[in-house]
């Protein structure tokens, strides 16, 4: 038996460059333990739209090694490292050196993780059941937070409309219906085991089961990068802690490809600190110059209402580019060096363009 | 989530060499799409047993495929093939040149196939619902079968105790018990599913689910090696096309492999193809001295009470040694001409040894 080999609509994708015919035959009748995941489900995205980069997503841990003759060179393409590369955490907030500029206009900071419990299929493979597993496992962990930590765990389901409302213009809550999450397969059984944790004053977060199973956030007004980035850590190892007390489970952390996400281009850390703040000067000179910048400074930009919510008035969400092949600390410091340069040289554009 | 490396047993077996643990670790988290099989099962008798050579046996097409980092080795080392090497049918009997000699002690003459339907899982995988699907694609599909070829299907569930001990007995019909066969799982459900076919003569049998889907056998006493051979020819083709019309399914063919079969070992032709004979000669002089001529000679001796049987007597099972790399006819002829030698050479050494 053999499945046809898909037209993958991505021409220019990396799964259309990886995704060869003898690939295919080879893997296409294979499926994981965990989730029961196929190689077109994972592909789905570069099969059905024309625009990917990347293109594929996993199901479980499990997909990066079954379907690694793939994701293999996905992943070292990518993100530009080696066979031999290895992944290097490092949380520890007095390695940063200085922080971003108090005269920047910053509204504010943000930095997420994603993390993943070992045993459990990731968003576009978890079953139902695992699914709500996670979800049940996050609201023991939850419990026991304790300090500017603790807080309360908010389902999704019978969240109220305006509240739920609320938490997403205030940039806390994530939404559904991006195409790209439905065809790989992260919207099913919606809104079933989903929702928010959050403390009191909302600056420490933590999504349930949208695109990774959790994504742990700090976050508040202003530019004290460092210190968002020391509620993160200190976040992060009392979640994991929580979580290993309750079910004995670990995250999922791999010697070469890091943090486990279920997407590649999220290996690594996992890790995406932004800031929102004003370049007036810089949306005078173009976006499309400002983007060139953000390149060099390996910073990427975007616009303020979620990945997908495009690009409106001055304001800009600036995060560091890369997620695996550099260390939390370094990226934290890239960005606080990028987002100080761009403001810098946004107030000289301001001279140039005359505001 | 891992699967913990096992220990194979069979330290000198193919499997050891080509399991490694990273490829353990890249392939233990998949299962077939046709019957779930995973490369633990496959495995299975290298691990438990300290004995085998080649210790590997695929549950479904898919099997090749998705194990293929183990299987493609393992095949290519085991045939002698290379990578890019084809597999090349021939049934014409008519290039077949000579006979056994009349002159000598030939019992009975065999010739067996397997041949495995496309969308069924092989024997150590097939789900039940499967094995129960060959067969009764089969029972209509022998229906179909006309003049010498026409016989009854007789399932093993129900069959008479004398019966089947005398269909043994008289070398019809296979046995259960095996090691090998138990231990890789194609002894599950026994006996439902399994039986045989056989004209009125039994001249022509089927064998149905024991270690492949099917065995084709074209029997009879006697050494008319060139007529067992026609009438396997034209009974394989009647039982291809009586299937194709029942179901619209092929056997399954590897454009490199040949026909798919559980045991890589049985690759290509699948053939088999035999005499019981008397070499009282070669008995005297040594059964290890008679193993060294007939791997020279291509051709392997066995006993002559099944696979596992073991040697008595002086009366030997002898076929051919391979199975893929060569033609149906060009391994008739191996056998052919390897028996006339051992025959030849039988008689010197009676007159050596005063028989």
């Amino acid at each position: 038996m053999s499945d046809p080999f898909p037209e993958i609509k991505s021409t220019h994708s990396l799964v259309a460059k990886y995704v060869t015919k003898p690939i295919w035959e080879k893997l296409s009748r294979a499926v994981t333990k965990t989730s029961g995941f196929s190689l077109d489900k994972a592909i789905a995205c570069a099969v059905q739209f024309d625009n990917q980069h990347c293109g594929i997503y996993a199901g479980d841990w499990d997909s990066y090694k079954v379907f690694a003759d793939v994701f293999d060179p996905i992943i070292k393409e990518y993100h530009g490292i080696t066979d031999d590369s290895i992944h290097t955490s490092d949380m520890d907030a007095t390695k940063i050196k200085g922080n971003i500029d108090p005269a920047a206009p910053v509204h504010s900071t943000r930095i997420r993780v994603g993390r993943s419990i070992d045993g459990f299929g990731l968003s576009p493979g978890i079953t139902k059941e695992q699914r709500v597993g996670v979800e049940n496992l996050m609201k023991k962990a939850f419990a026991n937070l304790k300090d500017d930590l603790a807080g309360s765990y908010f389902p999704l389901t019978g969240m109220k409309e305006d509240v739920r409302q609320q938490l997403v213009d205030d940039h806390f809550l994530f939404v559904s219906g991006d195409p790209n999450l439905k065809v790989a397969g992260m919207e099913r059984d919606w809104p079933e085991g989903r929702g928010i944790f959050h403390n009191k004053e909302k600056t420490f977060l933590t999504w349930v089961n949208e695109e990774d199973q959790l994504r742990i956030i700090s976050m508040q007004k202003g530019g004290d990068v460092k210190a968002v980035f020391a509620r993160l850590a200190t976040g992060i190892k009392a979640v994991g802690d929580s979580v290993k007390t309750e079910s004995g489970k670990e995250f999922m952390l791999d010697g070469k490809y890091g943090y486990i996400h279920s997407c590649p281009t999220n290996l690594g850390t996992g890790m995406r600190a932004s800031v929102h703040l004003d370049l007036p000067g810089w949306t005078k000179e173009g976006l499309k110059t400002l983007q060139a910048r953000c390149e060099e400074l390996h910073l990427q930009p975007r616009g303020t209402r979620g990945e997908s919510g495009g690009q409106t008035g001055v304001t800009y969400d600036i995060s560091n580019k890369h997620r695996l092949g550099y260390s939390e600390v370094q990226l934290i410091q890239k960005m606080i060096d990028g987002v100080n340069t761009l403001y810098k040289e946004d107030l000289e554009l301001q001279k140039k363009h005359g505001i | 989530m891992s699967d913990p490396f096992p220990e194979i047993k069979s330290t000198h077996s193919l499997v050891a060499k080509y399991v490694t643990k990273p490829i353990w670790e890249k392939l233990s988290r998949a299962v077939t799409k046709t019957s779930g099989f995973s490369l633990a099962q496959a495995i299975a008798c290298a691990v438990e047993f300290d004995n085998q050579h080649c210790g590997i046996y695929a549950g479904d097409w898919d099997s090749y495929k998705v194990f293929s980092d183990v299987f493609d080795p393992l095949i290519q080392e085991y045939h002698g093939i290379s990578a890019d090497s084809v597999h090349t049918s021939d049934m014409d009997v008519g290039k077949i040149n000579g006979n056994i000699d009349p002159t000598a002690p030939v019992h009975s003459t065999r010739i067996r196939v397997g041949r495995s339907i496309d969308g069924f899982g092989l024997s150590p995988g097939i789900t039940r619902e499967q094995r129960v699907g060959v067969e009764n694609l089969m029972s209509k599909a022998f229906a179909n079968l006309t003049g010498d070829l026409a016989g009854t299907y007789y399932p093993l569930t129900g069959m008479n105790e004398q019966v089947r001990q005398q269909l043994v007995d008289d070398h019809f019909l296979f046995v259960n018990g095996d090691r090998n066969l138990t231990v890789a799982g194609m002894e599950r459900d026994w006996p439902e599913g399994r039986g045989i076919f056989h004209n009125a003569a039994k001249t022509f049998l089927l064998w149905v689910n024991e270690e492949d889907q099917t065995r084709i056998i074209s029997m009879q006493q006697g050494g008319d090696v060139k007529g067992v051979f026609e009438r396997l020819a034209r009974g394989i083709k009647a039982v291809g096309d009586s299937v194709k019309a029942e179901s619209g399914k092929e056997f399954a063919l590897s454009e490199q492999y040949g026909y798919i079969h559980s045991c890589p070992t049985n690759l290509g032709t699948g053939m088999r193809a035999s005499v019981h004979v008397d070499l009282p000669g070669w008995t005297k002089e040594g059964v290890d001295k008679l193993n060294a001529r007939c791997e020279v000679l291509c051709v392997q001796p066995r006993g002559t009470r099944g696979e596992s049987g073991g040697q008595t007597g002086c009366t030997y099972d002898i076929s051919n040694k391979h199975r893929l790399g060569y033609s149906e006819v060009q391994l008739v002829q191996v056998m052919i001409d390897g028996v006339n030698t051992l025959w030849k050479e039988d008689q010197e050494w009676q007159k050596k040894h005063g028989m």
